[in-house]
């Protein structure tokens, strides 16, 4: 348990401390350091012992929440603005945390088996999207990055998706390692994909 | 809390923040939004004094009962600026022919004052036949840079090549010294209508 605590302080703490090159680049900020600072609020869930109440029934809340907090932060201005401002530079170390990692990882853990596959069916079509639209777009999508890197950060939104596809089904490929590394790459997939 | 409570109760506060964030879903982007802004708001820019291609030291907005239509460039970008100088060629054109003459400044901005100087500035003024009278090239003071791009929403990154990408836009200022519209450069009917708006 201390070990989670740990773990989260220390991912936050490189996401903080590599800011300048994480930031650099659209691909390593989006695809890098927002996924770190998600993870970390997942792994201190269980210590939290947060959504345990009735009104997590089911994960829902939770789920919901991480939800709104994924869509503000794929939002291209929020990542503007992130670089812009400080304030919305230290909103983001705090949200993602606090508002996407913890409630995910509390809404994961109570979801139905069907939730969770509509979950990452959801998250496949949405990575293609995202990875057609910033492959696509006529303009840059953030006045802080060049276009030849949003088209980047497209293909790794794409790779991203046949990652999460494919994570989704090795355990119908693999079902005698199912238990260990099906429940291992499901908690890494999902901090990766969030 | 029953669970249905708790999920309304996160769709409301989420939707509501969402729909904060994005000006009612209208703006995805920074560019969109700091568009929607100048269109509503309509927020005052301050003043910057300018060294024009003469040599002349000018106030930006003019502050003389003009409007203003700003444009920001600098002079040794191989792409976007050159074809920018066309279009603001063509706004001059229009303009004269519209019955503006007289009402409205334009102005190319250097944001890279430190290599843009009048000479070099003068130079781009002619290739582009920006001559001074309605259509002038600028450089601001080297410490305002940062300030003036703030006030405009300008964002400047380096490219890979040793020069510079940027949100090129027209900038239409009225001449109370508002930005009332931002427009793409070559939405010369958008400036016009913008500017008949501007200076009503």
């Amino acid at each position: 348990m201390r070990a989670r605590l740990a773990q989260a302080v220390v991912l936050i703490a490189v996401a903080a401390l590599f800011r300048g090159p994480l930031e650099a680049g659209p691909v390593t900020h989006v695809l890098v350091q927002l996924p770190v600072l998600v993870l970390a609020g997942a792994l201190i869930a269980p210590l939290l012992r947060f959504g345990c109440g009735d009104w997590n029934r089911g994960g829902w809340a939770c789920l919901l929440a991480a939800g709104f907090g994924i869509a503000f932060w794929m939002l291209p201005r929020s990542i503007d603005a992130a670089l812009a401002d400080t304030r919305w530079e230290a909103a983001k170390f705090l949200t993602l945390p606090f508002l996407v990692g913890l409630p995910l990882a509390a809404g994961w853990a109570r979801a139905h088996p069907l939730t969770r596959a509509v979950i990452k069916a959801q998250a496949v079509s949405m990575l293609a999207v995202m990875a057609f639209l910033y492959t696509h777009a006529p303009t840059r999508l953030c006045n802080a990055y060049l276009a030849e890197d949003q088209y980047r950060l497209g293909i790794g939104f794409l790779a991203l998706a046949f990652a999460v596809a494919a994570a989704s089904i090795a355990p119908l490929l693999f079902p005698a390692r199912q238990q260990t590394s099906g429940r291992r790459s499901g908690a890494g997939g999902s901090g990766r994909t969030f | 809390m029953h669970p249905l409570v708790a999920s309304l109760a996160v769709v409301l506060t989420g939707g509501v923040v969402l729909i904060q964030a994005t000006d009612g879903l209208a703006a995805l982007t920074t560019e969109r939004a700091r568009r929607l802004a100048a269109h509503t708001d309509m927020p005052a820019v301050p003043a910057f004094t300018v060294e024009t291609m003469t040599g002349k030291r000018l106030s930006l907005p003019p502050n003389d009962g003009r409007a203003a239509v700003v444009e920001f460039i600098y002079t040794n970008c191989p792409t976007i600026c050159q074809a920018a100088g066309a279009e603001m060629a063509r706004l001059r054109d229009r303009l004269t022919a519209g019955g503006f003459a007289g009402r409205v400044w334009l102005v190319s901005v250097s944001f890279d004052p430190a290599r843009d100087t009048p000479d070099q500035m003068a130079e781009y003024g002619r290739w582009h036949g920006a001559d001074g009278t309605v259509w002038t090239v600028a450089r601001p003071e080297a410490n305002d840079l940062p300030a003036l791009l703030d006030a405009y929403g300008v964002t400047v990154i380096p490219d890979r090549t040793g020069g510079f990408v940027h949100n090129a836009a027209l900038h239409v200022v009225s001449p109370e010294g508002r930005l009332t519209a931002i427009l793409d450069m070559d939405d010369i009917d958008g400036a016009e209508k913008e500017l008949k708006r501007a200076l009503r």
